[in-house]
């Protein structure tokens, strides 16, 4: 069902494998390859950007498509076996944003699941 | 909002007895997964223990449907994902329009449980804007639910207010605490209300007022207008000024709009 979502860093990418995630960075590259029209077949995975997540750590996000991004952007996406992550959906957060202090919700995400849920209801 | 809600908020036997039911008529925020893991206790929810009527959220829309009488939203947190239903004034369309799919939006609603499902049943949306406000909003879920299992921290050197939030019980002001500290900027003095501004006290108090006269004369209460607030008050306050106060209270959930913008009511 994918409703839980957890809030993630780099550092806990490792733990949620295969699992839908949330993940808000600033943008550090954008990589949109622009392709003839045929090669455009195999376009499928070719754009990605590379953000660094609240705790530092740098996660490389495969996009659906290309995409306009502000500063900082919340990804929603599934982890892949690499730590890098297929997005699905995301939010422009703009160009204000603490990192440092959304960590500490990510960091709380772990510890409180009474309200941070890290697992499907049954 | 629609006549439902209205008469649900003046004739349920909890409203009657606000200081007896404080804690129940206050505004908490919540996460969606605390809604759905909330115990039901007689159609009412239960989060840590304590009733839970009134909540303040923060989410993203995943899916928005409108029809005559009313637009459903889909709401996700990342802890979950609920239903919210927003009743239509007659010429809400427009106004409507603001909220997006794949945006967040601040939500203040009524909580209702039934046998199938919980949803909430929308008083006012915010599109967020600043983004740090979902940050604060998990760390002030997480403040409150500590302060009610674990008992609140000690003060900082801040002199933290030991009045409570809109004159409530103790256990609720505890709860509320920093939302005050953050809407205000300021800590709030120990007095009667909470509220340092005089005019917030002053819109508060008559717009309290009216509500009681209203109740007392039996006739019901669609909230009392925002032109009535400001004819009282220029004199004193100035027009914009009084409209800049009553829009800051309800902001920051302290009135809510009933019927349409222009009418107002208290949140307890």
């Amino acid at each position: 069902m994918d409703v839980i979502t957890p809030r993630v860093n780099y550092g806990l990418l490792s733990r949620y494998k295969g699992r839908k995630v949330r993940l808000v960075g600033r943008v550090i590259q954008v990589h949109i390859l622009t392709l003839k029209a045929e090669e455009s077949t195999i376009a499928e995975t070719s754009h990605t950007v590379v953000v660094e997540a609240c705790d530092k750590g740098q996660v490389s996000v495969r996009l659906r498509q290309p995409s306009n991004f502000t500063t900082y952007v919340e990804f929603v996406g599934r982890v892949n076996t690499d730590l890098s992550i297929n997005e699905f959906v995301f939010t422009n957060f703009g160009d204000t944003f603490d990192l440092d202090l959304h960590n500490k919700v990510v960091e709380y995400w772990q510890r409180f699941p009474d309200i941070f849920p890290t697992e499907e209801l049954p | 909002m629609s006549s439902e809600c209205t008469s649900n908020l003046l004739n349920s036997p909890s409203s009657r007895q606000i200081t007896s039911r404080s804690v129940k008529q206050s505004l908490r925020p919540v996460t969606i997964g605390q809604i759905m893991k909330a115990e039901e206790y007689d159609k009412t929810l239960l989060i840590d223990e304590e009733e839970v009527s009134q909540i303040k959220l923060i989410a993203n829309v995943c899916s928005v449907g409108v029809n005559a009488s009313c637009t459903t939203y889909i709401l996700g947190d990342g802890t979950g994902t609920i239903k919210a239903k927003e009743w239509h004034a007659d010429d809400e369309s427009a106004f409507k329009e603001r909220i997006m799919v794949n945006t967040y939006v601040q939500i203040f609603g009524n909580l209702k449980a039934t046998e199938t499902e919980r949803y909430v049943s929308i008083f006012q949306t915010r599109p967020v804007t600043d983004y740090n406000e979902l940050t604060h909003h998990y760390l002030e879920v997480l403040s409150v639910h500590l302060s009610i299992t674990r008992g609140s921290l000690p003060p900082p050197q801040q002199a933290l207010p030991s009045s409570s939030f809109s004159g409530q019980s103790e256990t609720s002001s505890l709860s509320y605490l920093p939302y005050g500290m953050y809407s205000n900027n300021v800590p709030i003095l120990n007095n009667d209300e909470g509220f340092v501004s005089p005019l917030h006290k002053e819109i508060r108090r008559l717009v309290r007022q009216w509500a009681n006269t209203r109740n007392g004369l039996g006739e019901s209460d669609d909230g009392m207008e925002i032109n009535e607030l400001v004819l009282r008050l220029q004199s004193t306050y100035g027009r914009d000024t009084v409209r800049d106060g009553v829009q800051w209270l309800i902001n920051e959930g302290h009135l809510y709009t009933t019927m349409d913008e222009e009418h107002v009511r208290i949140t307890e």
